[in-house]
C-alpha cells in the first residue's frame, strides 16, 4: 500500500516516490540543459531544419518551406513550454480539470457555459478552411506531438510529475482554444452588473453621473480625453443621458460574474520627420499577467524568399503575433470597447427552456457537453443558448444571457499569419480587414507609413446601450449588426509627427455607434502625448527611457487641484512630518521612497470618504474611477474651499493611521515592499514562482508596474535599412521550473535594459551563436 | 551488512522504481535479521545518506529543488525539504522491515497455536 501511495499519490498529495526520485524526479529535471542534443530527427520534416541559438538565446528557425519551419516551432516550444501550452490551450477549451483536478472544476464550467469551448470549436471549422491556417496548425500539431511522443516519466516536465498526470498528445484545435481564452482575457471586461445595482440604487442620472463617458467636461484640462483617433473629437456626455437604462430584477449578481477584468498595453510611434535618426520607430509595451514562464515565446522564422518575421508568439500557436519582419513592425494595444453586454431572459417555468421574445415564449437551445475532474467519470454540463448568448445564471423564472464578440467564429490566425509575411502598412491594413476579436489598436510601421488601425468587429449600438443589464424580453436594434471598425478607426501620416495607444478611448461621442464608457483612463495616453510633443525630435534612447518610466500621471494631475503646501499647512505637526516625502516627492514611483505608497493610501481614503457613504450597499466595492474622483475634488475645491484642505488633511491622517496598523514598521512603506512584483507561476503552483523584483513604477506610470501584472513584451523597432530592434521579455526561454534559466531577464527587466535583437542575416547569428540544434528527417 | 544496506539504497535511488525496491530490500533484509535496533539504525543511516545526496544535487541546481518543494508542501524551510525526501526510502524501509518482522512472529505464533 505504501508502495502505491508512492507512486500515485494520495488525495491532494503527489505521488512523492516518483516526485522524490533522484533518478526520475525533480531532481532529474534539475539535471536537465536547456541546449543538450545537437540533432533530432523528426518524422514529418520534409527537409532539414536549423534553429540557431543567438546571444539572447532566442531562437532563429531555419527552415526551407512553412510546413517544416511551423512544424519545427511546435517542436521548439513543446521542448521549453509544453506545460505553459497545455494549461493555457485547455482553458479556452474548458479542460483544465482534467490535469488540475476540482481546484479549476468552477473555472472549466464557467468557461464552458460562457460559450469558449464552442467558440473554438466553430473557430477551428473556419480555421480547418483556411488552407495557409490549417497547415500551419497541422505541421505545428505535428511538431507539438514528435515532442511528447519520446517523453518518458523522466523527462516529463516537473508540473505533470507534480500532479501525475501524462502529458496528452495535443490536439490542433487547441490553437483555436487558445486564441479564444487569449479574446476571453482581452474583451471579456464588463462592469454591466454592478453598474446596474448602482443605476437601480442611486438612479440611471446618478449612474451616468458617476460612470460618464467622458471626463473632461468636469475637468479644467483641455485635452483630458485623449482619443486615439481623434484629436478634437466630441467629449459631451449628453447623448447617453437620452437612453433610458433597463431596470433589472436581480438584486445582486453571483461572485463569479463580477467582473471580468482584462489587460492593457502602451504603444506609439514616431514618424521619420520626427525621429532623430530619420527612421520610423514603433514602440510596443504590452501589460499582461506577469508569469514564470513568460506569456510570450520570443524567436525568429525564416523561410528563405518567403518570410523572415521576429517576434512574440503565444505557446500553442504558430507564427508571430507581434514583432518585426524586414519591412514592417507591428504592435498592438488593448481595444477595451464595449463587446460584453448582459440580457435578462425570462422564462416560462423554472425549469423551462421556453423564454419571452417580443411577447411569444420560444426555445432555447440546449448545448450539452462533459466535463472531465481528474479520473472521476465525465460530468455532464449544458448550458441554454438564447438569440442573447449563453444563459450562465439562473434565478427563478429569470436568467442571465451574455453577448459577446469573442463567441463568434473567428480565424485570427489567419490575420496574424498574414502579418508575418506583410511588406508595408498598406498590405497589413489590408490583413487586419478579416480581424475580429479581441478589438485591438495595432500600431503598424513601414519605412514609409506609421498608422494605428483598431481593428475587430463590433455591434452597432444606440446611444448608451450596454452600459447596464438589458432587457432580454425584447429585440433591440442594437446587435442587430456587426461592423467592422477598420475604416472608420484607421489614423496615418500624422501632423504632430506621432502616434500613440494605450488603451484609451478611440474617439469622441460624435461617433456612429456607441463605444461604452469603461475605457482606461487617459493618464499614460496623456503622458506618452506629453512627452512626445514636449521634443522636437526623439531619439531611441528617449524611447527606452519613456517605456521604463515611473512618472506618476494620476498624481501629476492630482496635485494640479490640490496644493500639496496647502494640505501640509493644514495638518498638525507630527502629520506634517509624516506628509514630508509627498512635498518633496518629485513623483516617480521609485521602488525606494515611501510617496508613492503615501499617495495610494491618502487617495484610497479621500475615495473612502467621497463614495463610501453612497455605495454603501455594495458588497464588493466598485467606486468611480480616479478621473471622476479628480472631479469630485475640483467641485469640492470650489465649492467649499474652506473645508477643503482641512478635509483632505483628515483623509491623510486616516491613511497614515491605516498604514501603520498593517504596516507598523514605516521602513516597509517603500513602494517596492507595499507592491513588489512577483512572476507567479502559470498555474499558480505556490513556490514556483521565479523572481520577486521591485522596478519603478505604478499602474498610472507608463511602467505600469502593478505588481503581478505589467509589460510582458516591450520592443522597440527602428524601421532603417536594415531594421533595428530592441526587445524585454521578463523571463527565460525555458520553462523548467528547477533550471536556472527559468527566471533569466528578471533582474534585466526590473532595470529597463534592453536586449538589441539579432535580426541579422542568418550567417551572421550563425557566427555568434550559442548553441546551433538541427533536425533532420526520420 | 548495514553499510552495504545503506549504500544499496543509495544507489538504488537513482533506479526506477527505487521506492519499491528499498522497500523489498528490506523485506528480504529483514526476513534474516531480526534486531529492531539494527533495522532502525540503518533507517536512521539511510536517511542520512540521502539528506547528503539531496543537498548536494540541490547545492548543483541552485537551492531550486528545495524551493520548489518547500512551496508546494508549504514547508516553513527550504532545507526541510532533504528530510522530506530521505524519509521517503528511510521510513519505507523501518516500515517494511516492520511489517515483516511482526508479521513473521505473528506467524510463528499462530503456528504454534496449531500445534
Amino acid at each position: 500500500m505504501l508502495i502505491h501511495i508512492l507512486s500515485v499519490g494520495i488525495g491532494p498529495l503527489p505521488a512523492l516516490g516518483a516526485l522524490m526520485s533522484f533518478s526520475q524526479g525533480i531532481f532529474a529535471n534539475a539535471r536537465e540543459k536547456t541546449f543538450d542534443v545537437d540533432q533530432v530527427q523528426l518524422p514529418d520534416l520534409k527537409s532539414s531544419v536549423e534553429i540557431i541559438f543567438d546571444k539572447n538565446k532566442v531562437p532563429h528557425i531555419i527552415a526551407q518551406n512553412k510546413w517544416d519551419l511551423y512544424l519545427a516551432q511546435g517542436f521548439l516550444m513543446a521542448k521549453y513550454r509544453l506545460w505553459q501550452m497545455d494549461m493555457t490551450t485547455r482553458a479556452g477549451g474548458a479542460e483544465l480539470s482534467e490535469v488540475l483536478g476540482t481546484r479549476t472544476e468552477k473555472i472549466d464550467q464557467f468557461f464552458f457555459q460562457v460559450g469558449l469551448r464552442q467558440a473554438s470549436k466553430e473557430s477551428f471549422e473556419l480555421m480547418k478552411a483556411d488552407e495557409g491556417s490549417y497547415q500551419a496548425i497541422k505541421a505545428y500539431t505535428l511538431g507539438v506531438n514528435s515532442f511528447i511522443e519520446k517523453l518518458t516519466y523522466k523527462e516529463w516536465p516537473v508540473e505533470y510529475k507534480v500532479v501525475r498526470f501524462k502529458p496528452r498528445p495535443f490536439s490542433e484545435d487547441r490553437v483555436a482554444q487558445l486564441l479564444k481564452i487569449m479574446a476571453f482575457n482581452l474583451a471579456a471586461r464588463s462592469y454591466d452588473l454592478p453598474l446596474s445595482l448602482v443605476s437601480q440604487k442611486l438612479g440611471w442620472k446618478a449612474s451616468l453621473d458617476l460612470f460618464p463617458d467622458h471626463y473632461g467636461p468636469g475637468l479644467p484640462f483641455p485635452g483630458f480625453d485623449d482619443f486615439i483617433h481623434q484629436s478634437e473629437g466630441s467629449i459631451s456626455n449628453t447623448k447617453t443621458e437620452s437612453y433610458k437604462g433597463f431596470s433589472t430584477s436581480f438584486k445582486s449578481f453571483p461572485d463569479f460574474l463580477l467582473p471580468f477584468q482584462t489587460d492593457g498595453s502602451n504603444s506609439w510611434m514616431i514618424s521619420k520627420e520626427k525621429s532623430k535618426d530619420g527612421h520610423n520607430i514603433m514602440s510596443n509595451d504590452t501589460h499582461l499577467g506577469l508569469r514564470s514562464p513568460s506569456v510570450w515565446f520570443e524567436s525568429r522564422l525564416y523561410v528563405p524568399g518567403v518570410l523572415d518575421v521576429y517576434g512574440a508568439s503565444f505557446p500553442g500557436a504558430p507564427g508571430v503575433i507581434l514583432g518585426m519582419s524586414q519591412n514592417l513592425s507591428w504592435g498592438s494595444t488593448n481595444g477595451t470597447l464595449d463587446v460584453v453586454d448582459w440580457f435578462e431572459i425570462e422564462f416560462k417555468s423554472e425549469d423551462s427552456f421556453d423564454y419571452l421574445l417580443d411577447g411569444n415564449f420560444v426555445s432555447a437551445r440546449e448545448l450539452k457537453g462533459s466535463l472531465l475532474v481528474n479520473k472521476s467519470p465525465e460530468q455532464k454540463v449544458s448550458v441554454l443558448q438564447t438569440v442573447f448568448g449563453p444563459v450562465v445564471h439562473r434565478e427563478g423564472l429569470k436568467g442571465l444571457a451574455v453577448k459577446w464578440t469573442g463567441n463568434e467564429p473567428s480565424n485570427e490566425l489567419q490575420v496574424f499569419l498574414g502579418l508575418d509575411e506583410a511588406r508595408s502598412v498598406a498590405e497589413a491594413k489590408d490583413i487586419l480587414k478579416n480581424y475580429t476579436s479581441p478589438i485591438q489598436n495595432f500600431s503598424l510601421a513601414d519605412k514609409n507609413e506609421i498608422a494605428i488601425v483598431t481593428a475587430g468587429l463590433f455591434p452597432l449600438k444606440e446611444y448608451g446601450f450596454g452600459r447596464v443589464v438589458e432587457d432580454g424580453r425584447k429585440t433591440h436594434p442594437s446587435w442587430s449588426k456587426m461592423v467592422s471598425l477598420n475604416e472608420s478607426l484607421t489614423t496615418s501620416h500624422p501632423l504632430s509627427g506621432f502616434l500613440h495607444s494605450a488603451n484609451q478611448r478611440q474617439v469622441g461621442s460624435d461617433f456612429f455607434t456607441y463605444i461604452g464608457w469603461d475605457f482606461e483612463q487617459p493618464f499614460r495616453g496623456l503622458r506618452i502625448r506629453e512627452t512626445l510633443k514636449s521634443k522636437d525630435l526623439v531619439s531611441i534612447e528617449d524611447v527606452f527611457s519613456m517605456q521604463n518610466e515611473g512618472f506618476n500621471e494620476l498624481a501629476h494631475y492630482f496635485f494640479k487641484i490640490v496644493d500639496r503646501n496647502q494640505v501640509y499647512h493644514s495638518l498638525n505637526p507630527q502629520m506634517q512630518k509624516e506628509f514630508a516625502p509627498l512635498l518633496e516627492w518629485d513623483l516617480i514611483d521609485s521602488p525606494t521612497s515611501s510617496s508613492t505608497t503615501l499617495f495610494y493610501a491618502w487617495i484610497k481614503e479621500i475615495e473612502e470618504s467621497f463614495w463610501a457613504k453612497p455605495f454603501s450597499f455594495q458588497k464588493k466595492k466598485f467606486y468611480p474611477k480616479k478621473s471622476r474622483t479628480l472631479e469630485e475634488l475640483q467641485n469640492r475645491k470650489e465649492s467649499q474651499p474652506e473645508k477643503f484642505f482641512q478635509a483632505l488633511g483628515e483623509d491623510f491622517h486616516s491613511a497614515i493611521k491605516n498604514l501603520r496598523s498593517s504596516r507598523p514598521d514605516p521602513k516597509s512603506w517603500v513602494w517596492g515592499q507595499v507592491q513588489p512584483t512577483v512572476f507567479k507561476h502559470v498555474t499558480s503552483f505556490p513556490g514556483f514562482e521565479s523572481a520577486t523584483v521591485s522596478p519603478q513604477g505604478s499602474k498610472y506610470s507608463l511602467n505600469s508596474n502593478k505588481g503581478s501584472h505589467g509589460g510582458a513584451w516591450r520592443f522597440v523597432a527602428q524601421m532603417s535599412e536594415p531594421p533595428k530592434a530592441w526587445s524585454q521579455i521578463p523571463g527565460g526561454m525555458n520553462g523548467n521550473p528547477v533550471l536556472k534559466d527559468y527566471s533569466e531577464n528578471v533582474e534585466e527587466w526590473a532595470k529597463g535594459q534592453f536586449k538589441e535583437v539579432q535580426f541579422l542575416p542568418p550567417d551572421k547569428v550563425r557566427q555568434s551563436a550559442l548553441f546551433i540544434l538541427k533536425l533532420a528527417p526520420q | 551488512m548495514i553499510f552495504a544496506l545503506v549504500a544499496l539504497s543509495l544507489l538504488l535511488s537513482f533506479f526506477s522504481p527505487w521506492y519499491s525496491i528499498v522497500a523489498l530490500s528490506a523485506a528480504v533484509y529483514s526476513f534474516r535479521k531480526k534486531s529492531h535496533r539494527e533495522i532502525l539504525l540503518t533507517s536512521l543511516l539511510i536517511v542520512f545518506s540521502h539528506l547528503i545526496a539531496a543537498f548536494a544535487l540541490d547545492h548543483q541546481a541552485d537551492g531550486l529543488i528545495s524551493q520548489r518543494i518547500a512551496g508546494l508542501f508549504q514547508l516553513p524551510l527550504k532545507s526541510l525539504s532533504y528530510l522530506m525526501v530521505a524519509l521517503i526510502p528511510a521510513l519505507l524501509f523501518l516500515v517494511t522491515a516492520y511489517v515483516v518482522i511482526e508479521g513473521r512472529k505473528l506467524a510463528r505464533k499462530r503456528e504454534r497455536k496449531k500445534l
